[in-house]
């Protein structure tokens, strides 16, 4: 089976800052590729795993550094890599990403044949609102699932059982392909790629497609949100700690202090 | 001229038919946003019997409630959730649909507005004007180190998604909501990805973290079911709910439900305390706008101590418990 694992490298959050004039994230400093995006990439592994046949192709949207996500990919699974890249898709908002997907997408399986699924990470850690792949799902008009936990294929081999993390218990889908699904962090951690995998991944030559090559010439979709303005917040607490050898005594002088400070 | 068109909220419902816990505050948001624009207030919902739920809103100054039912309406089924909130997005053209920044909220928001062809505006913390009297947004990313003021020119119904727990819920009225019904037409062909099973059901009639202004919350450090029964303690003292980190829930030994930062709930209940968390940005994106925020570590150095309020440097299983009891005696006095 084909998949599609969509991936995005994101600015380091201890150091992220933003641009002063386009107001848009400073994408030039320390990155790396989303962590929620690793679970999508053991996902495929979880299949090969049970023996299913997968060849799988990482795709990102980004600017030329982008590319070291897409590196990443490899060395973490994915068969082969495209990168998306042009000046017209910077500043994109949830639907402008969403709809150059959509249109990229539909080129590859117009060249390659269709992807039966299509994997994310349940959200990129800089916009951080975990709704591309939900949107991307329903512009291809696919079924779909979100904070996915596992997967494999189902008896009949025309869908996936995923497992769901939900707050009412987590529950089983059976998401008929071809489908989005997103995957969410796990309680295993993502298996540490080969040492192989990842030299050959650092000097591989990724394909780029251009708004050229994906809209031709139809138009560019235009982002309809934009930010602007900005401000950093100090998360930064003035602290008030106690830190006596008799921890009981400290306790007791903790209810004290929050007792006077009228917190209880 | 044209009438002004409405404001409408999707209110949240779980399986049992009661509002969610965080669907008054979106309504409160939705009432903030009316307010600035000088139109009213609906409220949507959707359900397999919502009487629960209309009487949980009725109390509240909200112009109109929408409801639809159908026995397919239950919260498993996102994709027919997904068909009907299209069909009344298109039907009252609301100049904004809101919603709850949840799990459900997560994936029916986004595929909602892909199939009307609208932006989303997504964990938004606050909503104001703009000096031309434009409507401005503003959303907190990279856990909560940026906030950003976002606009947005788009003509048709905008898709915002509200962060829970931060906006007051709407003022209460004497009078009552109009009340409108609408027909659903459903059938099994819409649903796709179909809820074969619940593996495990959470505990019931537990205080959620999102309904709770206290939260006293565990992590690896709490070490098992025996630390997080001192965590539950303290809780029931404060009249709280029990949160964690993702260690905890990973290691089972809490629910899902109570797991907070990235891949779980955001909260701000009025009172934060931790037990044993290191304070990893993950965790602290999920609690950051807690009013006070008070952390038990045995590491001086803990990075949650960087983002409270008050601290002890000491052993959970030492501190706990006379916290517990000292807190319980000033309760009583
Ligand atoms: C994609 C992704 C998403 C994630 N999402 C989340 C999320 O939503 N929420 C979340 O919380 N994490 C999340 N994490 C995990 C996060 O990175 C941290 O691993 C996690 O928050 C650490 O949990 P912890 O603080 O309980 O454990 P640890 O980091 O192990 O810290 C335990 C702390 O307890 C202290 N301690 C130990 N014993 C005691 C004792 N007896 N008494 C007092 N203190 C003690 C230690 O000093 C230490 O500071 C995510 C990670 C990834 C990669």
């Amino acid at each position: 089976m084909r998949i599609l694992v969509c991936v995005k490298q994101v600015p380091d959050p201890q150091k992220v800052r933003m641009e002063e004039t386009t107001k848009r994230i400073d994408r030039r400093g320390d990155s790396m590729i989303s962590p929620f995006d690793l679970y999508a990439l053991e996902g495929v592994k979880t299949l090969r795993d049970a023996g299913v046949q997968v060849h799988a192709t990482a795709v990102t949207m980004g600017p030329a550094q982008a590319v070291t996500a897409l590196h990443d990919s490899y060395a973490s699974g994915a068969d082969d890599c495209l990168l998306l890249s042009d000046e017209a898709f910077a500043g994109a908002d949830l639907r402008k990403t969403a709809l150059v997907l959509q249109k990229a997408i539909e080129k590859m399986e117009e060249k390659d044949g269709p992807f039966d699924a299509i994997f994310c990470g349940a959200k990129s850690i800089d916009g951080g609102n975990s709704m591309l792949p939900a949107y991307l799902a329903q512009l291809l008009g696919r079924s779909h699932a979100a904070y996915a936990l596992g997967c494999r294929m189902t008896g009949d081999g025309e869908a996936l059982e995923i497992l769901k993390e939900n707050d009412l218990g987590n529950q089983v889908y059976r998401v008929p392909f071809p489908c989005v699904v997103s995957f969410t962090k796990n309680s295993q951690e993502p298996t540490y790629p080969l040492i192989e995998r990842i030299i050959t991944a650092s000097s591989m030559d990724v394909p780029v497609l251009n708004a050229g090559d994906i809209f031709g010439d139809q138009q560019i979709p235009q982002a309809q949100t934009a930010v602007d303005s900005f401000e950093y917040r100090d998360m930064r607490r003035g602290s008030l700690i106690v830190n006596d050898k008799d921890q009981e005594e400290g306790a007791r002088k903790l209810a004290k202090m929050l007792y006077d400070a009228h917190v209880l | 001229m044209n009438e002004k068109k409405n404001v409408m909220v999707f209110a949240e419902t779980m399986e049992d038919g009661r509002l969610s816990g965080s669907a008054l505050g979106i309504a409160g948001a939705g009432a903030r946003l009316a307010a600035l624009t000088g139109c009213g207030l609906d409220v949507l919902v959707l359900g397999r019997d919502n009487g629960e739920a209309i009487r949980g809103l009725s109390a509240y100054k909200i112009d109109r409630i929408i409801s639809v039912e159908d026995p397919f309406l239950t919260p498993g089924n996102i994709d027919v959730y997904v068909k009907e909130l299209s069909k009344i997005s298109e039907k009252f053209s609301p100049s904004a649909l809101l919603f709850p920044m949840t799990l459900y909220g997560r994936e029916l928001a986004p595929r909602t507005a892909a199939l009307m062809g609208a932006p989303v505006i997504s964990d938004c913390v606050a909503c104001d004007t703009t000096p031309e009297g434009k409507i401005k947004w503003t959303r907190l990313s990279f856990g909560g180190y940026i906030s950003a003021g976002v606009e947005s020119d788009y003509e048709g119904t905008r898709f915002v998604s509200i962060r829970p727990g931060i906006f007051e819920k709407p003022e209460k009225t004497d009078g009552e909501p109009e009340l409108i019904r609408e027909e659903a037409d459903l059938d099994k062909a819409d649903l796709k990805s179909v809820l074969m099973r619940t593996i495990k059901k959470a505990a019931q009639g537990m205080l959620a973290v999102e309904d709770a202004d206290v939260i006293v919350a565990g992590g690896r450090g709490a070490g098992g079911s025996a630390g997080f029964k001192l965590i539950r303690e303290l809780a029931d003292v404060l009249g709280g709910a029990v949160g964690a980190s993702r260690v905890a829930v990973d290691k089972g030994w809490i629910d899902h439900s109570a797991l907070i930062g990235q891949s779980g709930k955001t909260v701000a209940p009025a009172l934060y305390i931790t037990c044993g968390i290191a304070g990893s940005i993950q965790h602290i994106t999920g609690m950051r706008n807690s009013g006070c925020v008070v952390s038990i570590n045995t590491d001086p150095r803990a990075l949650i101590f960087d983002v409270s309020d008050y601290g002890i440097v000491g052993d959970l299983f030492q501190v706990l418990p006379v916290l517990t009891e000292e807190i319980r005696h000033i309760k009583a006095s």
